[in-house]
């Protein structure tokens, strides 16, 4: 495949994903309630989605006419590393689904291994001491200091073994 | 209400012209009085020199972090301590990104990539020194011109644009967006999608004038709009970690050149060598800070502009890019004289012209102000550190802490900028971007002490990692949404005390006085028209 037609297929690719964002917030902008005054709360998200549309359209038409220019560097995906991209995400969401398990501490925990294991990062014992050093600062930081609230894990409740750390009773 | 300049007022007003003097007396007046401040506006200076020297991340990426801790003190430090850190850190970042251009040929900013054309030539010769202090020297010297055009040219504009009303902001609004949607991007098309995006995520939430929830998808969190830092860390930190994580598994992230740096002090940048860039720097710092006046031409348009229009100059066009002062300099200057300048669309209408403006819209609200002309008034009092100091003072004081902030970066800069990059070409990337991202995620979680948040970032993160890859503008999506809320309620009030419907914003005429809309729809679409044009004109000569 060569590089023109790479980025014609990326830029297909690129409108139809700019086309489904434009009709789903047409779909979102008809749940709003319409107003008696002829420019309410509808118009201005309904004109937004409604150009998102058009331009995917015109993106489509575009890369239908070969008029996407040349490939340049770092446009496209022909570098990306998707396992990686992958484990960044994974480690996202680890801290989402721990954190509403087991609680903050925890996840900061575990998410940083993880993190670390994504990186390339093998030492074992450089990675726990790390992961709980900057889980201890977090809770302190955070939960202590800021005063930010630390809701109770779903499955596990660890407050009553972290709550030491930031003088919480 | 009693001014903390009180005394010396009387004077400097019969100076006419002169009384800016009065005010940025003030400025420094009020910095001083609060020592918070200062030991901000320090401490971001140093801040924004790490970040901006780490490759990949931006003072953008620093502030996304620092924005939840501030606004959480905003309170007890003040609100010109967080204000002045926001400020000075997007000064002193542009300047870090010198040094990883110099010393690891990768810019540490966008704004420094022309910079590695003269700076990274000059470490393999064995003058990184002296590369890193003509950085410094035309960094701060730009910045200075930069603030100078601020401070007389925001007051002036303000006052004549103080008098706008509903539709001539909607018709500035709609002009922001069309201008920098069509300059921010190499493709227009995505420019523009990239802020109607910006604009429609920032619809989601309460309806400002009928109360009710709009496109919130049935999420609780949602009803009070998507919060700014998981958007800006998503787009920023998150999407550049996912980057760094590719790297990781091909190359080294830095590469430095140690043995030609063990040394640098011995390299200076001569006062022979200041004289002789002299006019280059003011010339630069001129293309810099008309630059940074448009919205959504930042930095890096400013430094590659001034490179080539110096190098075109040039009586020794050969040398360029081969290691000499005057190809840091003109860059340097430029890129930092867009710094000030970069906030006068801000101060004056009310419309962000860089990411970091877009964020200071929010630390501004968060002091009970509202960023456009009515900010140099003198009325109502704010009660900020235990005193009473007009909106004015305290704008005076934002300036006065850029003007010390500058000078910090460039002594931390001079004497400390080849041991900065010493310690982050030491600084293993496979434990550093691991800590950022866990600093991401609990930033994220403290602007709201959601959860969602959280997701959002991670959300976001994936999006600007897509927009990065397909020309998509991160900084064109922020600034559409912070600007759409402000932009709808110009709209719908223009319509509801209109009585020629959309008309008002075509009409030369708006409650018996003059109206500018029209002007302002006219320049957003003769830009849109030029650069068009001049896009459909490279395209064809890279055809021929």
């Amino acid at each position: 495949m060569d590089n023109r037609n790479y980025k014609t297929r990326v830029e297909y690719g690129v409108a139809a994903v700019v086309l489904l964002v434009g009709v789903f917030f047409i779909f979102q902008a008809f749940t709003i309630e319409t107003s008696r005054e002829s420019v309410g709360p509808r118009t201005l998200p309904m004109i937004l989605a409604v150009s998102l549309v058009a331009g995917g359209f015109w993106l489509a038409l575009r890369a239908y006419l070969g008029k996407t220019g040349e490939l340049k560097d770092g446009y496209g995906f022909l570098e990306s590393d998707v396992k990686r991209i992958f484990l960044v995400v994974g480690c996202g969401v680890l801290f989402v689904t721990v954190f509403w398990g087991f609680g903050y501490f925890l996840a900061v925990i575990v998410t940083l291994i993880a993190m670390l294991l994504t990186f390339g990062v093998r030492n074992w014992i450089a990675m726990i001491i790390g992961a709980i050093v900057l889980a201890l600062i977090f809770q302190w930081v955070f939960m202590g200091v800021m005063l930010l609230n630390d809701p109770k894990g779903a499955i596990v409740d660890m407050r009553p073994y972290t709550n030491w750390i930031t003088g919480a009773k | 209400m009693q001014s903390q300049c009180a005394g010396v007022e009387e004077f400097f007003e019969s100076l006419g012209f002169l009384s800016i003097f009065f005010d940025i007396s003030c400025g420094f007046v009020t910095l001083f009085n609060d020592p918070y401040a200062l030991i901000f506006v320090v401490l971001a200076a140093f801040v924004g020199i790490i970040f901006g020297a780490l490759p990949g991340l931006t003072a953008a990426a620093a502030i996304a972090m620092m924005l939840p801790i501030l606004i959480a003190y905003n309170d007890e430090i003040g609100g010109l301590a967080g204000l002045a850190f926001l400020y000075v850190i997007g000064k002193s970042g542009r300047y870090g990104g010198s040094i990883a251009a110099i010393l690891f040929n990768t810019p540490g900013t966008a704004a420094s990539a022309a910079t590695m054309q003269d700076g990274y030539p000059m470490t393999q010769n064995g003058q990184a020194g002296k590369a890193l202090k003509t950085a410094t020297v035309s960094s701060a010297y730009g910045d200075y011109f930069g603030e100078i055009v601020l401070i007389f040219g925001a007051v002036y504009i303000a006052a004549f644009t103080r008098q706008f009303g509903p539709p001539e902001n909607f018709a500035i609004y709609l002009m922001a967006f069309v201008v920098i949607g069509s300059v921010v991007s190499d493709s227009i098309i995505k420019g523009i999608l990239s802020t109607l995006f910006g604009a429609v995520v920032g619809l989601i939430g309460e309806d400002i004038i009928t109360g009710q929830f709009k496109m919130t998808m049935g999420i609780d969190e949602l009803e009070s709009g998507m919060a700014l830092v998981p958007l800006l860390i998503g787009v920023f930190v998150i999407s550049e970690v996912i980057i760094q994580a590719e790297k990781a598994a091909k190359v080294a992230i830095v590469d430095m050149a140690p043995e030609k740096v063990d040394n640098p002090t011995a390299h200076y940048f001569t006062w022979a060598e200041f004289k002789r860039c002299f006019p280059l720097m003011f010339r630069s710092s001129i293309y810099g800070s008309l630059i940074g006046m448009m919205p959504g031409l930042g930095s890096s348009v400013a430094c590659f502009v001034a490179y080539g229009e110096e190098k075109r100059r040039s009586k020794k066009k050969d040398e360029w890019g081969t290691g000499i002062v005057e190809g840091i300099a003109a860059p340097e200057s430029a890129n930092n004289a867009v710094s000030g300048p970069s906030m006068i669309p801000l101060l004056t209408l009310g419309i962000p012209g860089s990411t970091i403006a877009a964020v200071l819209i929010g630390m501004f609200l968060v002091n009970g102000l509202q960023p456009g002309p009515s900010i140099f008034a003198t009325e109502p009092p704010l009660f900020m550190g235990g005193q009473l100091i007009s909106p004015r003072e305290f704008i005076f004081g934002i300036f006065a802490a850029g003007l010390i902030g500058i000078a910090c970066y460039a002594l931390i800069g001079y004497f400390a900028a080849p041991f900065i990059g010493r310690a982050i070409a030491l600084l293993p990337t496979q434990y550093l971007y691991p800590f950022i991202f866990m600093t991401a995620l609990a930033a994220s979680y403290s602007s709201r002490a959601s959860i969602w948040d959280v997701g959002f970032a991670i959300l976001f993160g994936v999006i600007g990692y897509a927009m990065r890859r397909t020309n998509f503008s991160a900084a064109a999506f922020i600034i559409a949404f912070v600007l759409t809320s402000s932009m709808e309620e110009a709209f719908r009030q223009s319509m509801i005390i209109s009585d020629k419907g959309f008309l008002v914003f075509t009409s030369f005429e708006y409650q018996g006085k003059f109206s500018y809309a029209p002007i302002f729809l006219i320049i957003g679409a003769v830009v849109v028209l030029f650069r068009t044009w001049s896009s459909l004109r490279s395209r064809n000569t890279a055809a021929q």
